[in-house]
């Protein structure tokens, strides 16, 4: 054998009783697995669309699908006022945002579960699985957010440079989301009903959050209550900055910055405490 | 044993497991119903203890190769479990010096769709080897596994002779100080298996440190310098192979048949 394969950078010596590092080695343990997180993402979105006539191309007709029927019962049956902006932009961004969420949100879920042999035999960082999950949807996001400026140029909607803040709110949402689906994919290794009531949870979020509606419609006085929900400003702020052109309200998306963060920490957190047990329970 | 050039080995033993004991609870489960559920017994479940390890303490030299015999449930696949780091023990400590690669549940990470292709590349990832590596070694993976005509079909197509050479190729060729084998011999054709071990006394000759599970007693005394004769969570033996080999043998009689 000539040139030798070096294996990906590793603590060189593992000692079981050593404490654990915390936030620092976690976050080097993740860095070093980048290009395994990357081939995982790759993996997912390659396998979504085998053995399938579309393709590629559902990632952008799903959101169009989704947004027509949202049009014609928001737009001709009840009325949602949008203040100006046409329905179908206006729910079509509202989905980009949400899809990501909720699309994440699910497969990291299944994630561990689905390669449950591989995490019961084999040793490399289970967290690359969830947050490749998560990236695999970036793909999808990209798409998304390219048929949203189609049609906004064909309703005579010009792009904003207000997108240039886009990828800051998205970092946001992807903080956010990666920090519950680390803590679902842990959760439903244990108990199969995270992912049952996954489903349920998501559904009422939806309607929590502004997606379908405009956030003007929330009461004035339960609006501090809706705040909790990181994703009422970042729907928000979406809006703003891709249909609009106005900057985000500043401080909602700061807490909305700070509350997707704690939950990133806390679900990372609570994903390496369970982790020792994941060989068993796979 | 000579110090391959750029090792990364730390001082002191390659492996070392002092005292380690390893608690299991095992999960009977019982027929429940709806009633069992409403008196707030959802599970219908009861656990007894199990200690797969009881106790065990040894050390392997950097650059030694040692055989891990004994019965099913001795405790040799939860040793192994313990060195990779996936499973921690319940008492007691373990210690690995150097970068570890273990052939254990070959091609679990295959993706039954993929190409044999894609796989190399996945499975080569899960295994902590860069791309950049994986994409230099292709044509020599794809060689060892005898598959260049078949490389572009999905594995699910595969043999199982097929499937487990392609596992065995890519996982062999990384090049780790210490290696974790389990039982993974009994792959593909008489051909194979003496290029299998051909490829394993290559990185024996490089230095590395191994440990080998096997039921397959000719290939411990094909590979190893000593045995460590596991036997219901505890050590019996420790030392040179033939001597070991024939403790073990002669337990079969003296003991008689268990369970």
């Amino acid at each position: 054998m000539n040139a030798s394969m070096r294996l990906a950078p590793r603590p060189i010596v593992y000692d079981s009783a050593a404490p654990d590092g915390g936030l620092p080695t976690w976050c080097a343990r993740v860095w070093a697995a980048r290009e395994l997180v990357w081939v995982l993402a790759q993996r997912d979105v390659k396998a979504r669309y085998r053995q399938s006539i579309l393709g590629i191309y559902w990632t952008v007709l799903n959101p169009l699908a989704t947004a027509a029927v949202f049009t014609v019962v928001f737009s001709f049956v009840v009325r949602v006022p949008t203040g100006g902006t046409p329905y179908p932009v206006f729910v079509l961004c509202g989905l980009l945002a949400w899809n990501f969420f909720a699309n994440s949100l699910a497969s990291a879920t299944g994630s561990l579960v689905g390669l449950s042999a591989l995490v019961a035999k084999v040793s490399f960082p289970r967290e690359a699985l969830p947050v490749a999950a998560v990236v695999a949807r970036l793909v999808d996001l990209g798409c998304a957010l390219l048929v949203l400026h189609v049609v906004m140029l064909a309703w005579g909607l010009p792009p904003r440079w207000t997108l240039l803040l886009v990828p800051f709110i998205l970092a946001i949402e992807g903080a956010l989301v990666t920090g519950l689906g680390l803590l679902a994919a842990a959760g439903n290794l244990f108990y199969r009903d995270v992912g049952q009531l996954l489903s349920i949870v998501l559904s009422l979020w939806m309607f929590l959050t502004p997606v379908l509606y405009p956030s003007e419609l929330i009461p004035p006085h339960l609006r501090p209550l809706f705040l909790l929900n990181p994703l009422v400003p970042i729907v928000d702020a979406l809006r703003r900055t891709i249909l609009v052109g106005q900057l985000p309200d500043g401080p909602e998306l700061v807490l909305a910055a700070a509350l997707s963060l704690v939950t990133l920490i806390g679900g990372y957190a609570l994903f390496k405490r369970l982790e020792p047990l994941f060989a068993e329970t796979a | 044993m000579s110090e391959r050039p750029g090792s990364t080995r730390a001082d002191g033993p390659a492996i070392e497991l002092a005292d380690v004991w390893r608690r299991f609870w095992v999960q009977h489960d019982q027929p429940r119903s709806l009633l069992d559920m409403l008196r707030g017994r959802p599970h219908g479940r009861t656990e007894d203890e199990f200690w797969a390890l009881r106790g065990v303490s040894w050390t392997v030299a950097a650059g030694d190769t040692v055989g891990l015999i004994g019965a099913n449930g001795s405790g040799k696949s939860t040793t192994l479990k313990l060195l990779t780091g996936i499973m921690r023990p319940t008492r007691g400590r373990v210690i690995v010096r150097g970068q570890v690669s273990a052939l254990i549940e070959l091609g679990a990470g295959f993706h039954p769709d993929f190409s044999g292709r894609d796989n190399v590349f996945l499975n080569g990832a899960l295994l902590g080897l860069s791309q950049a590596d994986l994409r230099r070694r292709f044509a020599q993976i794809v060689a060892f596994a005898e598959l260049e005509p078949f490389i572009d079909v999905p594995v699910k197509r595969y043999s199982s002779g097929m499937y487990m050479r392609l596992a065995f190729a890519i996982a062999a060729h990384a090049e780790p100080d210490v290696l974790l084998v389990d039982e993974v011999l009994a792959v593909g054709d008489e051909a194979f298996q003496r290029r299998c071990l051909d490829r394993l006394r290559e990185l024996k000759q490089g230095g590395v440190t191994a440990i080998y599970v096997s039921h397959a007693l000719d290939t411990v005394r094909a590979l190893c310098d000593r045995v460590i004769w596991l036997d219901r969570g505890t050590v019996r033996y420790v030392g040179p192979v033939e001597a070991g080999i024939a403790a073990y043998r002669a337990s079969f009689v003296a003991d008689g048949p268990r369970l």
